[in-house]
């Protein structure tokens, strides 16, 4: 009489939908029943905490719902499933004999998922039930896919992250710090700094267009490529680089959509030429102190890497710029991240003026890490980031007649004290507070002695120290061949914890404005930023 | 019994107090082969326990008991083909509601009367 709509029967009972059934009448419970047993595993309540521990103490994919029951009524019990994250997904028939339009209302707000009115039809209520456990069942496939895309890009992400290692360079005539941070766990962005085996230096900033997987893989495909051919074409000139790089790009990855920008230089340390190519990237800021006469980057170039209906070769010397930077110059390389950022406080505000203020505020008073410090003040003047991947790389020409002091010696206790004193007596000549100096003399001993101690068995310890007077601050750079080490990884140890391991460090962490490291040639080169008016911090 | 007749029968005895109930059944009209032989026995037991609860509730002058069990009762008639059964509950709940109590009263009786119909059919052994 009442034929039953088409279900598909699953016999094995764990793999059968669990429905729930919760009504104080145990009349309207059966008359429910025979329509759902064959299709559910059915469970029935007759009150609110009956079916709330039910629901809780196994998965349902459905629970019907009557409003009017004793004690907590149907309302109540939705909204207490939907609080609950383990309830929070379930879909909820609400079963009621009651018709206004405001009852109906009042069960949506409550959070039910759908309503039948009793006398209910079977087949209207085989029909609901049917629906709400598709329902289930396909949120859950979401979830679950989503959960794996989630875990997947958090691989990623870290993976990516260990590539794109904001690590800096340092050299006794270059530095180059960089920042990374993309707005999702992946990012499109790529930057990367070497030294050729014809002593240029290469480095890079790049940004693939769009975001996600896409932009990340290829941005990982562009770091690993470009570096392969820097590596097969010793002495190539910038643009012949991306033209190779361009054409693999194009004939490997084949998608018209992937392109990127990229400015790539290649630099001679000894002449300070640099020799570059933009490839449809924001142009350097050049940070310059306003007695040079200022020499921007010529606005030439060629179209992004990988772009389409470019031809083979998009990209010609005459495209290059040739630059002898004087030395005193700095120059950030950036993504469009930080350039188109928002500004909250002053849409009209420059972000290149802002950033390039940074940058000198920065290479004036070195208080703490470059990078952060800028970021930081960026950030602090209103503009937003993180709605973009962002990439900073700041290139630091070392001017030779800031170099007050620079010495190599292999190391034992009292050569290290020896190298001490004399790093003194050359500061003390240079002018310099006694303060400063003693932070100075600080670091070195702490530093030489945790070379010492933790040094690599089988190898004679060596260090060299380089000493960079500025006018408001000077720089310790010191090599070591120690174990490998990097301060900005170093644990911040509480004062009460560090009598014996990490005293060293903490001692470090206080007597320096910043400090940055990393490992060149299985070296450590460690730089420590020092105030001229230091006093023991807080 | 025929059930059809069955039905017909029931309708009167409720029509009694009920003028309009062919008009107000229409809401709970939901099968559409009219009463569920299967369920007719269960049901017929489901109502002498409901009426025997309503009666002690309304003896006892309890009408918010009333009204929940002739709730109860509204939501049950048309899901096994008795829709007018689901208009007497609707009734005496409204009754119930209002603080009626002679049409509690009246309602009472009827019930007791469809009652014996259902027994007086051969449905004794509910």
């Amino acid at each position: 009489m009442n034929p039953r709509p088409h279900t598909v029967a699953i016999d094995d009972p764990a793999e059968r939908p669990r429905v729930l059934i919760v009504d104080d009448d145990a009349f309207s419970r059966r008359l429910m029943r025979p329509h759902l047993d064959a299709d559910y595993e059915i469970t029935e309540c007759a009150d609110a905490d009956s079916a709330h521990a039910a629901l809780l103490a196994v998965p349902h994919d459905a629970a019907l719902v009557d409003v009017e029951m004793p004690g907590r009524d149907g309302y109540a019990l939705c909204r207490q499933l939907r609080d609950h994250p383990m309830t929070a997904n379930l879909p909820v028939i609400l079963v009621t004999a009651k018709s206004d339009i405001a009852d109906l209302e009042r069960g949506f707000e409550a959070g039910a998922t759908d309503y039948i009115r009793k006398p209910f039809n079977p087949r209207e209520l085989m029909v609901r039930v049917r629906n709400a456990v598709e329902l289930k069942r396909r949120g859950d496939s979401v979830r679950r896919w989503r959960e794996r895309i989630d875990r997947d890009l958090a691989m990623a992400g870290a993976l990516q992250r260990s590539m794109l290692a904001p690590r800096p360079m340092l050299r006794p005539d270059l530095r180059i710090y960089t920042t990374y941070q993309s707005s999702i766990e992946v990012g499109g962005d790529l930057f990367d700094m070497m030294t050729l085996p014809d002593g240029r230096i290469a480095l890079y900033v790049g940004d693939v267009a769009g975001h996600g997987v896409g932009a990340a893989m290829a941005a990982t495909y562009l770091k690993a490529t470009l570096s392969e051919v820097m590596r097969h074409h010793e002495g190539a000139a910038p643009s012949r680089i991306a033209n190779q790089l361009h054409r693999l790009f194009v004939t490997q990855l084949r998608s018209p959509g992937l392109y990127a920008t990229l400015f790539l230089a290649l630099i001679d340390p000894r002449t300070r030429h640099w020799q570059c190519i933009n490839c449809g990237h924001p142009a350097p800021i050049v940070i310059a102190p306003p007695t040079l006469k200022r020499r921007d980057f010529e606005d030439r170039g060629g179209p992004p890497v990988g772009f389409p209906l470019t031809g083979e070769q998009p990209f010609r010397e005459e495209d290059e710029v040739g630059l002898d930077l004087p030395e005193e110059v700095s120059i950030l390389l950036v993504t469009d991240g930080m350039l188109e950022a928002d500004n909250r406080l002053d849409p009209d505000r420059s972000a290149r003026g802002q950033l390039a203020m940074q940058i000198t505020e920065w290479l004036e008073h070195r208080t703490c890490d470059p990078m952060e410090s800028i970021v930081r003040g960026f950030t602090r003047a209103g503009f937003a980031l993180g709605q973009d991947d962002y990439t900073m790389m700041l290139v630091e020409q070392i001017p030779p007649g800031q170099i007050v002091f620079s010495e190599t010696t292999a190391l034992d206790p009292a050569r290290l004290a020896s190298l001490a004193a004399a790093m003194e007596q050359r500061l003390a000549a240079s002018g310099w507070p006694a303060s400063s100096i003693w932070a100075a003399h600080l670091i070195l001993i702490e530093h030489g002695a945790n070379v010492l101690v933790h040094g690599r068995a089988g190898i004679e310890p060596e260090l060299s120290v380089q000493v960079r007077c500025l006018d408001h601050a000077l720089e310790l750079m010191i090599t070591d061949n120690g174990h490998p080490w990097r301060y900005e990884e170093a644990p911040v140890l509480p004062e009460d914890h560090a009598a014996d391991h990490g005293r060293g460090i903490m001692m470090i962490r206080r007597a320096a404005s910043f400090a940055v490291s990393h490992r060149r040639d299985d070296r450590n080169v460690s730089l420590f930023g020092i105030r001229r008016e230091w006093s023991m911090p807080e | 019994m025929d059930l059809s007749v069955l039905s017909r029968r029931s309708r009167q005895v409720i029509g009694t107090i009920v003028p309009d109930c062919a008009h107000r059944e229409q809401a709970f009209t939901v099968l559409e082969g009219g009463i569920d032989p299967a369920m007719l026995v269960p049901f017929i037991g489901y109502v002498r326990s409901a009426h025997r609860d309503f009666t002690r509730h309304r003896l006892n002058g309890d009408t918010t008991a009333c009204a929940r069990v002739m709730h109860s009762v509204k939501g049950a008639g048309g899901a096994v083909g008795f829709p007018e059964v689901s208009v007497l509950g609707a009734v005496a709940e409204e009754h119930a509601r209002q603080g009626d109590h002679e049409g509690l009263d009246r309602v009472d009786r009827v019930f007791t009367e469809w009652l014996s119909l259902m027994d007086a059919a051969g449905m004794e052994q509910a």
